[in-house]
Formats: structure tokens, sequence, C-alpha cells
């Protein structure tokens, strides 16, 4: 089942590259979070999907249950998803100052300081 | 003393420094007494270890070849320095000027003492590059820049050329010291890399001693001041890759491309520079361009490659540093008498400059073949060699003789003898200073006295041992002024007569050359195109890549990704992929929500309805992780989600709609299309051929084995957080605060707005579940590491309930609730966590290791740990909102 | 226990970091403590080399969990010569920011983000698993973020803008290339993948090392990915340019030699062509882009890029000697870059600019400063017997060995390029009159020694590591013969399960 999440996976990054693309700094900011959501979506597609069990241990067991899903993934995502929170809003942020800066929220209209003649 | 040398002016200098400046001659002329006194004519090799490991060693070698010039270097140097003394008496920087020609003097010792190939490039190039600081002396001269660089520019670009040419060699020996070379020699004759090495090190070589078409640098170098021009410019630095052709011989020289090259280079270079001294009319220059000839003149000998052919260049080497240097001194006389040094300006001086007069009179003799001096001696046996080998180069030699002994009378004849009237010129006295007399006499002199008393001497020391070095079968006769009336005295004497007969009619000679030479490119205009080329590719290419427009920027980037990562797509196997056995409705059905929303994403125009798409997408998503067995993960992009679309919302009304900004074109689109496309489908690939294989999970089912026993927690994911790999969350909480610091930072104003949400329904209710969610988010806290809870989990349901609150009533009620600054609670949450790992430092173990009161109760350091990553979040994500709210209506 | 040399660097920084915004307002305090720290750390990893040198591979299991279970720091030659030369830089930005920054508003949380930057360097530099790596290079660039947009002015915030965009890309592709190739090999310990990933399909390995690639070539602006660099260095303020220009860059080098040592040696991977085109591609595109500035900085910002195309050239060349030139090289340029932007920033507070057109005369005003130019300037250009000169050296007699002429023809062009572009700062800012008048501003005491004193140790370091090279060349082949040869690296890290 992990063919199906691949395609998700893969029509997530087209999508959030190709508004990566764009010149709207907020089109620029979806592809950003598209592209975020869908690495972490790889990460845990990879990590193998698995319906079945949570990964806790019951109260007498020193075990989790046979089919538990696999943990590791879920840790790195969960980091990568703080993480990626964490730069989002700094790039929100930032893209808000440039359109305060330069009136303009076309990514293509900041201009760099001249370069050297 | 020291005064009558200098005939020093008041100027406000520290008297002391007077006498410091006498070392520098003093410097040269103790070198020179210990060479003459360690040299014996089987020579001297001193060496001790530098990098034994890239076998570059200190290994010096005085020898026959080495001591000709390294006398030549010192003891005109003494010379030069005392002449420096006097000529660059009134420069402010003249301290400078003396240490630059003092290293300068100790890297040319360097080049021809050294015994390693690459300890000899190394100074090599220490030699350009004071070189290339003298040249530019005159520094706030635009021209001096120029013609330094240049210098700088053609002899590095030698220097390169030749280091590899010096590599190759020392890789066929297996060794870059030259006794182990030259006992190679057979070897690498034999080697592929025997020519290429050659062509390198010839490159090196023809640049450094001025060939053409490497030539024009040296005139260009005039705009050095004068005792530079006689030192380095023509008795040494000019001659180092003569010198390293003459060391080289013993392995190249019985090559048949070394002859030709040599010879034809010598020829050409002689001729040309010939033809173009003609025409000048500055001293200087005129000078400059005979030494080219000179250097190729040396260049032709070694190529011959004979027995008299390699004594001819030995004496000639000789000689010709000797009244260079010296008509070069009397050329800085002239000019420092009379403020000009172009020829037709010049007259009379005979009577005003008398010693340099008779020095430069001497000079020009020698330089013209005046027998018994110097000059005649080499060209003697120039002429033997020649006639030994060809008719030809016989006649090339003699004709640029011919012109050169022209080109000298003029030199000397003008300026001292000529006349205008009974008209005595305005001239400075500049021979009230020793220094600038004493110099050029004892060169002068010195051309006239050794072949009278010292022949016998020089063939001991220098004329022999140098031969064998160059031509290990050399055993040459010993030299004599007199070998009786034979076809090169001859010869001496047509030169001399036909140069007289030239000087003549000089004006139409010199007439006929500026002509011939307009017809002509100049090597230094093809220079100056290969620089301006250069500039401009610079140029394009630079605007090429530095677009000021980011979507280009984006576009490249992706770009290459789309075809790095298709390139390889088809060397996936196909055969990997599993059918789609055991999807489930529902499984298909979110999978098609969530493609659905991304391309409403894409597509839509709206901002209102992206930012649906994005929540819809982040909420689908968090299905999926319910579905696949992952609480903490569902629960934690919930709440992020959750965040993101307060944030979202909170900006979207300050940033304008998706319409104004222009579109790009369709061909654009399309364009992004394919490569987002390319892309997406390559990591869809990927992915589906990873999964295929089943997985190694020995890592997870390690965590799953040690949760308890080791972790004391049965949340295994939380555990994996806090304990098995605290380090990543450690790293991740500093992230959130610093991202927080500077989302803020971004934000500088002290307006504080007003968000709230007027209505007395919603501030009760936002009371009452704010202090809910408070008390909801410590008992997930607490439980993290047996349920799912965690840190992340309970400091987010925080921040909604602050957040909440935030709405209800305004950011700083809640910035009065919190009591302390949102950044210190983020900061004491990262102290807590780094704390908690630290203390397993004190108990000798490495850090984050978890230390558990468990005996007792189970409360251990990654409880702490997980205390801290709570407060960072709040802190991090509380500090960035109540500044966004604050900031924007 | 020795391992504390491994773990001190990044704690140190960081515990200073959190103090030192705590009491950011404070300058003597903060500059206190920033000094404190830097030193403590300069000794700390005086220590850490020593130990590598004597002991062997250093390795720390944190939290007690072995490899390839937990998180471990790994200290072989290599990270070890990085680390010794981060501390080393790391002193010298602190220093030179007491100086540079102390007027700026937020002047403590320049410090405290710079020794944030610092951490997140370290801990890229020391550990031995991918994902942690991802975490410092986050925590690297987070910091970077923010010291690019403290006080920030317009033209600060467009450059920031493209930083930030460029990175993020390389930061989401780094995070994929973690997930699918944990997907493919169940690991995440560089020394556990070494085995682990060689039983992969080749058609994976080679997509898998492709987007690893992809990533640290824009963090090591490869070409053709380097476009941000220009972009965004030059408005930097001086005091923080150095230190990025120093060490951002070359931890993604590093990470691409591990990499393509450890993970996916660069021989059996496929990538050495592209790796070669792309090392002559480099060097030419920064040092031709250096050719057609006339601002100091941008000039200095493109030979960045150019001095990386060298670093990779002696990896994707994959002999010892070449990749001890590589080392060698990162060591050397580190210093020499960072004393370039600092002598240029001196200039600019003197003189108020640092564009060539505004500049001129000033090896009259201050000769000491021309000597300290022409070091480093030489040295870059690679003139024996500097410390460039030798790395080149290496480089090229390897790529000759090697029969890659081409290479070695390129390397060579570029040194004559890059001499041309460093002579032209000299002839303009030091020797040509100035054409504008421009009269030195006087600067307190106190602040020029601030200003000098950095830039004299990063010469007098230049100058010894050219003039007694035995000792760094000696370590940087074994360093890279460590490399090439990575049995030992994981028998300490596993403890011979490999």
């Amino acid at each position: 089942m992990e063919i199906v999440w691949s395609v998700v996976v893969g029509v997530f990054v087209a999508a959030g590259i190709y508004l990566m693309l764009e010149k709207h700094i907020l089109r620029l900011l979806f592809g950003i979070m598209l592209l975020s959501s869908a690495v972490n979506l790889a990460i845990f597609t990879a990590g193998r999907l698995t319906p079945g069990e949570l990964p806790l241990i019951d109260s007498q067991a020193l075990l989790p249950p046979e089919n538990a899903a696999n943990p590791l993934p879920q840790a790195l995502i969960l980091t990568a998803i703080v993480i990626g929170f964490g730069l989002l809003i700094f790039a929100l942020m930032l893209f808000y100052r440039a359109y305060k800066e330069t009136d303009s929220a076309d990514v293509d209209n900041m201009p760099d300081s001249k370069e050297g003649q | 003393m020291l005064n009558s040398i200098t005939d020093q002016v008041n100027l406000p200098k520290n008297p002391d420094n007077q006498w410091l400046l006498l070392i520098f001659p003093v410097l040269p002329v103790l070198i020179f007494v210990t060479l003459i006194s360690i040299y014996t004519p089987a020579g001297v090799s001193w060496n001790t270890q530098w990098i034994p490991g890239l076998d570059i060693n200190l290994s010096f070698k005085l020898d026959g070849l080495s001591f000709l010039f390294a006398g030549l270097i010192s003891g005109i140097g003494a010379l030069i320095q005392l002449y420096a003394l006097g000529y660059m008496r009134n420069s402010e920087s003249r301290f400078s000027f003396h240490l630059y020609l003092t290293l300068f003097m100790l890297a040319m010792l360097g080049v021809v003492m050294s015994d390693n190939i690459l300890l000899l490039f190394i100074f090599w190039e220490l030699t350009s590059v004071i070189s290339y600081l003298l040249i530019g002396f005159n520094h706030q001269n635009k021209t001096s820049r120029k013609n330094a660089l240049q210098s700088l520019i053609v002899n590095g670009s030698g220097g390169l050329a030749m280091l590899a040419g010096l590599i190759l060699l020392g890789a066929m020996a297996g060794s870059y010291e030259l006794n182990t070379i030259m006992a190679q020699a057979n070897i690498i004759a034999q080697h592929h890399w025997f020519i290429p090495s050659l062509v390198l090190i010839l490159l090196g070589a023809f640049t450094k001693s001025a060939q053409f078409p490497f030539h024009f640098w040296l005139p260009n170098a005039m705009a050095a001041p004068t005792p530079v021009s006689a030192y380095l410019h023509s008795a040494t630095m000019v001659k180092a890759g003569i010198y390293l052709l003459a060391r080289l011989s013993p392995i190249y020289a019985h090559s048949d491309t070394w002859f030709y090259t040599l010879v034809i280079a010598g020829c050409v270079t002689a001729v040309w520079c010939t033809f173009v001294a003609l025409k000048q009319t500055d001293l200087k220059l005129m000078l400059a361009y005979s030494t080219n000839v000179a250097l190729g003149k040396l260049t032709l000998l070694l190529g011959i490659g004979t027995e008299l052919a390699i004594s001819a260049a030995l004496m000639f080497i000789l000689a010709h540093s000797f009244y260079k240097a010296a008509l070069f001194m009397v050329a800085g006389n002239i000019d420092k008498a009379t403020g000009t040094r172009d020829i037709g300006q010049l007259y009379g001086l005979r009577s005003v400059l008398v010693i340099s007069m008779v020095a430069g009179v001497f000079a020009a003799l020698s330089k013209a073949g005046f027998p018994p001096l110097l000059g005649f001696l080499s060209k003697e046996y120039m002429y033997k060699a020649a006639t030994e080998i060809n008719g030809w180069i016989t006649f090339i030699l003699v004709m640029v003789n011919v012109l050169m002994v022209a080109l000298t009378i003029m030199l000397i004849a003008r300026p001292f003898f000529a006349r205008h009237g009974d008209a005595v010129p305005e001239a400075k006295q500049v021979e009230t200073k020793a220094a600038m007399w004493i110099s050029p006499l004892l060169l002068a002199f010195g051309s006239f006295i050794v072949p009278l008393i010292g022949l016998s001497w020089l063939d001991h020391n220098v004329i022999f041992p140098g031969s064998s070095d160059i031509l290990r079968s050399a055993a040459p006769k010993a030299s004599a002024l007199w070998h009786g009336v034979n076809l090169p005295l001859v010869l001496s004497v047509i030169t001399l007569g036909l140069g007289i007969v030239v000087y003549y009619i000089y004006p139409t000679v010199s007439a006929f050359f500026q002509q011939l030479n307009s017809l002509v490119p100049r090597a230094e205009d093809i220079f100056d195109r290969i620089m301006d080329a250069m500039m401009a590719l610079a140029k394009w290419q630079t605007a090429l890549f530095q677009q000021q427009k980011l979507s280009r920027h984006t576009l490249l980037f992706f770009a290459v990704l789309a075809t790095v990562l298709f390139g390889q797509l088809l060397s996936i196997p196909l055969a990997m992929f599993d059918p789609l056995s055991g999807v489930a409705f529902y499984e298909f059905g979110i999978a098609l929500l969530l493609i659905g929303a991304a391309l409403v994403c894409t597509l839509s125009q709206s901002r209102l309805l992206s930012i649906a798409a994005l929540g819809m997408i982040g909420f689908m998503t968090t299905l999926v992780f319910m579905i696949y067995s992952a609480p903490d993960v569902a629960k934690t992009l919930l709440l992020v989600e959750t965040l993101m679309v307060v944030f979202l919302a909170l900006l979207m009304r300050h940033l304008p709609h998706l319409t104004t900004v222009p579109k790009h074109s369709v061909k654009r689109k399309v364009v992004n299309a394919v490569i987002a496309g390319f892309i997406g489908v390559s990591v869809t690939m990927l992915l589906m051929a990873i999964t295929s294989q089943p997985m190694d999970s020995s890592v997870s089912d390690f965590f799953a084995e040690n949760s308890v026993p080791g972790g004391h927690g049965r949340n295994i994911v939380n555990v994996i957080l806090v304990d098995f790999r605290a380090f990543d969350t450690l790293g991740e909480i500093v992230v959130v605060v610093i991202a927080g610091i500077a989302a803020v930072s971004l934000l500088k104003t002290k307006a504080k707005k007003q968000n709230r949400i007027q209505s007395l329904i919603f501030a009760t209710t936002a009371h009452i579940v704010a202090a809910l969610m408070l008390v909801f988010s410590v008992y997930l806290l607490l439980r993290g590491h047996n349920e799912p809870g965690g840190g992340f989990i309970g400091a987010l349901i925080a921040v909604i309930g602050l957040s909440l609150l935030m709405f209800a009533e305004s950011p700083r009620y809640v910035r009065s609730r919190l009591h302390i600054k949102p950044l210190f609670i983020a900061l004491a949450g990262v102290a807590i966590s780094l704390m908690s790992g630290v203390v397993s430092l004190f108990f000798d173990k490495p850090f984050l290791t978890g230390l558990w009161w468990k005996d007792v109760i189970p409360l251990g350091t990654p409880l702490l740990f997980d205390v801290g990553v709570y407060l960072a979040v709040i802190g991090g994500v509380m500090g960035m909102l109540l500044r966004i709210n604050e900031e924007l209506d | 226990m020795s391992s504390i040399w491994l773990t001190l660097p990044v704690v140190l920084s960081l515990s200073t970091a959190l103090t030192i915004f705590f009491v950011r307002r404070k300058a003597l305090s903060v500059e206190w403590l920033s000094g404190t720290s830097v030193v403590l750390n300069l000794i700390v990893a005086v220590f850490l080399t020593q130990n590598t040198i004597s002991d062997g591979i250093q390795v720390v299991a944190f939290g007690q969990w072995q490899a390839p279970f937990g998180i471990v720091f790994v200290a072989d030659h290599f990270s070890a010569a990085m680390v010794m030369i981060t501390a080393i830089i790391g002193a010298i930005s602190v220093f030179y920011a007491m100086a540079d920054l102390r007027l700026k508003p937020s002047y403590g949380s320049y410090h405290a983000l710079m020794h944030m930057l610092l951490a997140g360097v370290y801990g890229a530099f020391l550990t031995g698993d991918i994902f942690n790596l991802y975490v410092w290079f986050e925590v690297m660039l987070i910091a970077s973020f923010g010291l690019m947009v403290l006080d920030a002015t317009k033209a600060q915030i467009d450059g920031a803008v493209k930083y930030v965009m460029l990175n993020l890309i390389s930061t989401l592709v780094f995070l994929l290339a973690i997930g699918l190739l944990y997907g493919a090999t169940g690991t995440l310990n560089l020394a556990d993948l070494n085995s682990k990933a060689s039983t992969n399909d080749p058609g994976i390995n080679m997509m898998l090392s492709a987007l690893f690639l992809f990533a640290f070539s824009i963090k090591a602006a490869l070409f053709p990915l380097f476009t941000w660099l220009p972009a965004s260095y030059h408005n930097l303020p001086s005091g923080v340019v150095a230190l990025f220009a120093a060490l951002l860059t070359k931890v993604g080098v590093y990470a691409i030699v591990r990499i393509f040592t450890l993970v996916f040696p660069l021989v059996e991977s496929g990538w050495q062509p592209t790796l070669i085109w792309v090392a002559a591609l480099t060097m030419l595109t920064g040092v031709l882009g250096a050719a057609s500035q006339f601002d100091i900085k941008k000039i200095l910002s493109f030979h960045i890029i150019s001095q990386i195309g060298y670093m990779i050239m002696g990896l994707a060349i994959y002999t010892p000697l070449a990749l001890a030139g590589a080392i060698f090289y990162i060591v050397h340029h580190i210093i020499v870059k960072a004393n370039l932007f600092l002598i240029g920033g001196f200039i600019e507070r003197k003189y108020g600019s640092s564009q060539l057109a505004q500049l001129g005369g000033v090896y009259k005003t201050m000769p000491w400063l021309a000597f300290l130019f022409l070091v480093p300037a030489f040295s870059l250009a690679g003139f024996p017997p500097l410390s460039g000169f030798w790395g080149k050296f290496l480089v090229i007699k390897s790529s000759l060995q090697t029969e890659y002429y081409w290479l070695a023809a390129t390397a060579l062009l570029v040194g004559l390029l890059t001499t041309f572009s460093m002579t032209k700062i000299w002839s303009e800012t030091f020797w040509k009159k100035p054409e504008v008048d421009n009269t030195a501003r006087a600067l307190p005491a106190n602040v020029q020694w601030l200003y000098c004193i950095p830039i004299v140790v990063l010469t007098t370091l230049t100058l010894i590591i050219g003039l007694v090279a035995e000792p760094f060349y000696q370590f940087s082949v074994q360093a890279a013969e460590q490399l090439l040869n990575p049995d030992g690296y994981i028998q300490a890290v596993l403890g011979g399960k490999a």
C-alpha cells in the first residue's frame, strides 16, 4: 500500500515545486508548506506503513504488540514537523517584512543591490 | 663618511636611519666574499629537510654555473644597492626600496643555488612577486601599476606552466632533487611525458627571459626606478630563465624539439627586438630592447648547445651583466641630471657628467665588441660557435650585432658628444655623490680588466666547471683573447665597421623600422586583447548567473535537480513493484482527497481557498497518521496545522491578493510544470522502489526492546525523543527558539495593536477553555512517557489555549499573565533540557544519559528534559504569536 | 573521561548562547561571556585534536546508547581538524565582532547567535548520525537566518529572501534524502550505513546520492547552485560575513566528503566524472565572477566559490594525495578567507566604503596593513611558500598523476586569474591615489586593536602553515587515508561489529 502514498508524495512534491517557482510570495510559502508535507509523508512511507498497532507497550508487557508501527520514523517526523514549523513561521515573517519594505509581493521585483558594474 | 657618499641635505629624518641603510650594500658584499671563499670548482652542497613527505628539501649547491650567477647577483647587487643609496635619496620609501632589493637578491640567489626543482620554483615565484612590487614602486602612477600587473601576469602564467612541467619532471625521475633527476636522464628521455614537460618548462623560461612572443613585458618594466631596471631587468631576474635552460640542458638538450625551439625562438627574439629597438628614443627603452636581444642570443646559444656555444654563453652572461648594468646606471645619471631620457633632447653632457661618460664609453665599447673588453671576448666565441653550425645563424647574428653596435654608439655618442652649437646643457650636479658614479665605473673597468688578467681564473672557476654542468661531455680549451686571424675575428671587424656605417645613417634606418613596425601587430596588443576578452567573458557569465529575479534562481536549481534525478530513473529496476494489494477503500479516498487539495492549492487564484486547501491537507494527513498508528505524530501535526492556519489568517489580510503579481508566461508555466512533474515522478518511483523491499528493522527493534528496561517508558516514540535520540530533540528546540527570536526581530514595531474579538461570550468561554487547556497540557506532558502525549503536544495545546486568551483579551493581558517574557521562558526551557543532559556528566557518564531515581519513584532526567521541551516550545511560539498580533491589525 | 572533549564544543557554545541571550542588553557581560567561551572552546579543541592524534578515533555515545541505535559523535583526523579550525575562527570572529558590531542595536544578540551558529557547526563536524547532521544543519541555518536579519536594512532583507528560499530548498531535499535512505537501509548511523547502503540496488543508490549531492552542493556553493552566495553575502556586516564565508560553505564541503567516502564511496557511486566537471566549472565561474567585480566584498564572495572548486577537485580525484590536498586546502582557505574579509571590513570601517572606486592610497596611510593583506592575498592565489601553494600543489600533482590533464590546466589557470583579482584589490585599494576625497576615520585605540589583532593572528597562522608545512601535510595525509579506508572509523564506532 505504500504505492498509493508514494503517488501522493509525488503529487505533493510536484505541486510544491511548481508553487515555489511562482512569483507571489504567498505562493512560494504555500509551496514550501506542500513540499514540507510531502517530505514528512515520504519519511513515514519509507518507514513502511502498518495499519496495525500503536507503538505503545502495555503496562504488563515488556514489548509492544506484534504488528506495532515503526516508532523511529514517527520520532523523525515529529522532529521534522516542529523544525519545519519554526522555519516556516520565520519565512512567513521574512516575506511579510520584505513586502512591507518593497511594497511588492513579487519576489522578482526585489532588487539586489546593484551588482558591480 | 656616509655623508660624503650621499651628500645628505637636511631631510627631517632620524640620523640613525642613515647608518641603517648602510647594511644594504654591505650585506651583498659579505655574501659575495663568502661565496668566493667557500667555492671550489668541484661544487659545494648543503641540504636539510623541509617537507620530506613531499620530497621538497632545502638543498643548495654551488657549482660552476650557479657560482657565476650567484657571484653576479651578489656582486652587482652590492653595486646597485650603493647606487640606489644615491639615486633614491629623495624618495620617501627608500628604506622599503632597499629592503625589496635585498629580498629580491636573496630570492634570486635561492633560484640559482637550489638543488631541488620545487625549491627553485618557490624562489622563482618569489622573484616574480618582488619584481611586481618593485616595478610598481612608483605606485601613484597608473602606468607603473599597469605594467607591474602585466609583468606579474606574464611571469605568473609562465610560472604556473613551469610548475606543471616540474611536477611531471619530478614524477618521471622519482624525485625532485636535481642529482637524482640528472641520474635518471635516460629514463626521462624515454618517458611519454618528456616532450610535455619540456614544453611547459620552456614556457616558464621563455616568459621569465622575455622571449618572443612574451618579450613585451620587459620594456614595460622600465616604469620601475632605474636601479631596479639595472638590477632585475638586465643583470639578474631576466637571466633566470636562461639559468634554468642551462641547468636542465643535460636532461633535455639532446632532443630535436629543444634545438629547434630554442634556436628559432632565440633568433626571432633577437631579430624582432633589434628592429623595435632601433625606433626607440628613450634611453631606458633602447637599453631594454637590447636586453631582449641579448636574451635572444643567449637562448640561441643554449639551443645550439655545443661546447663552444656554451662557453660563449657563459662569457656573454658575464659580459652583458657588467656592461648593461653600467649603461643603465649611466642612463640613470643622465636622467637625474637633465630630467629627460629622450635621446633627441640630450647633447653635450661630457663636460657635466665626466665620470659617467668614462664609464659609459667603456661599457659601450664592451657592448659593441671592441677588443680587448669582455664584450669582444664573448662575441668572438659566439661567432666561433655560430660558424661551426650554420651559415644562416651566423648571418642573423652578424646582422643583429651590426645594428646593435649602431644603437650603442647612438646611446653614448649623442648624449655626451653631440653639439648644439656651443650651448652647454642645463644639468644638475649629480656626480658630487660618489654613490652615483662608483658603481658604473667599477663595472666598466671590470669589463676592461677581467679579460686582460682574469681569464685563467675565470676559466678555472667558471667556464670549465660551468660548461660541464651544462654539457656533460664539455672539455673546453683555455679561453684566450687572440686566436689568430680567423673567421670570427673577421666577422668581429666587419660588425664594428658596418655598425659605424649604420650609425651615420641612423635616422634613415630608424625611420625605416618605424614604418616596418607599424605594419606588424604588436605582441603586447594581443596580450591586451586577451585580457579584454577575459574580462568580457567574466562579465557575461556573471550576468548570466547573477539574476536579479529569485524565480530564475529557483528555476535553475530545480531544473538541475530534475536533470540529475530523471537521468537516473531508468536505472531503477521496474520489476520491483508490488501489486496494489490490501489497500482499503478509505485509504484510496483520503489519498484522492489529498491529491485534489494539492491541485486546488496550486491552481487557485484565491488566497483563502489556497489556505483552506492547505488546512485540508493538514487535517487529512493527520488522518493518515492516525490510520497508520502514529498517534503522537498525528496530534502534533493537528496542533501545528491549527497554529499555521491561525498565523496565516492573521497575516493574510496584510498581504496582497494573488492577482496583484504578474504571472509567468504560458511557456514558462509549462516549463515549470514539466520540471516539477519530473521531480515528482522521480520521487514517487524512488519511494516505490525502496518500499518494495523488506525493511531492515534492527534499529527499531532495539528501541522496542529497550524502551521499558532502559528507557523506563512505554511510549516508544516519546522515549526515542527524550532518551534514545535526545540530542536531536535538543537541537530541534534550539531551532524553534532561534526561529522565534529571529522572527520577532523582523517585526520591530513599537505600536501595540489590540486585536480583540469583541464578544463577551467568547471572552468568558475563552478564559475557561484556556484554563482547561493549560491543565490538560500539563497532564499530557506528564503522561507522555508512557502514553501518547509528551512535551511537544502539551506545549502546543498550551499555546492554543493562550492564543484563545490572547484573542479574547489582548496580547498585553497574556504577557502579564505569563509574568515572564516568552523569550525567557523559551530560553529557560532550553537551559533545563541542556542541564538535564549535563547532570550525567557529573556522574562520569556521557552527555544526555538518563539518570533515574527509579527505586523510589520513576523520576528521571529524561522527564526533566521533556519539561524543558515543553517550556521552550511554549516560549518560542508564544513569543512569535504575541508579537505578530501586536504588529498587525 | 576523554569523551568530554567531544561533548564540550556543542554544549559549551549552546550554554554560552543561552546565557548571552539572558543578559543581552549589557554589552560588557556579553563580551566577557562570549570571549571566555571561545577561549575555552579553543582549549577544548586542542585537547580533542591531541587525543585524536595520540589515541586514534574518538567516539562518544550519547545517553550511553551504543551505535547504531543512539547518536554518536566521532572525531577522526578530519573532524578534529575541522573542529580545531572552527574554534580558531570562532574566537577570531568574536573578538572582531567586539570591534565591528559594537554599535549595532542588537549587539548582544549578534554574539548569542554567533555561538548558536558555532554550536551547529561543531555538531555537524562531529556527528556520526545522518539525521543528527540534519538537525545541526538546521541549527546552523536558522542561526544564520537570524544573523542576517538582525538590524536589517532593506537591501539586507532582499538578500535574506533569496538566501532563505534557496537554502530551504537544500534543507527540504536533504530531509527527503535522509528519509528515503532510512527506508532503504533501516539505519541512520553513518558507520552502519557504510555496509548497509552498499547492499542497495545501485540505481537506487545513484538517485539517493544524487539527492544528497544536490542538497549539499547548494550549501557548499558548487556550480551551478552557487548563485545564492554572491546575492546575499555582500550585504552582511563584516563581523558576520567573515564567519559565514569561512565556515558555512565548508560544512557543505565536509558533508559531501563524509557522505561520498563513508556512505556512497565516490568511485562506486558513479558520480566521479560529474564531480570532476563540477569542480572545474566551479573554479572557473567563481574566479571569472570575481574578475568582473569592483567591490572588495563581492570579489571575495566570488572567490569563495572558486576555491570550493579546488576542494571538490581533491575529493573528485579520490587518491590519498588528492584528498590530503583537499583537506589541507579547506583548513588553509578558512584561515585566509576569514582574514581577507576581516581586512576588507576594517578598510570599510575606516574609509566608509568597500568599493574600489572609493578607495586608494592605503599603502601610505597603513603600510603594515598592506603587508598583512599581501600575505593572505598571495596565499589565496597560491604563491609559494605560503599555505595556498601547498594545497594547490597537492591537488595539481594528484590530477597530473591520475592523468586528468585538463583539470590540472584549469586549476592552474584559475590560480592565475585569482592573482589577477587579488592584485586588482591591492592595486586599487593600496597603491593608487584615491580619486575621491577620502580621509581615514580615526578609531579609538582599543577598537583598532580589536580589529587588528585577529588579522595579525590569522596572517601569522598562514605564514606558519606555509613555512612549516610538514606536520600539517602529514596530518592531512593521515586524515585522507582514514577517509579513504573507513574500516578504522567503523571499528571505532560500531566496535568490531562491522
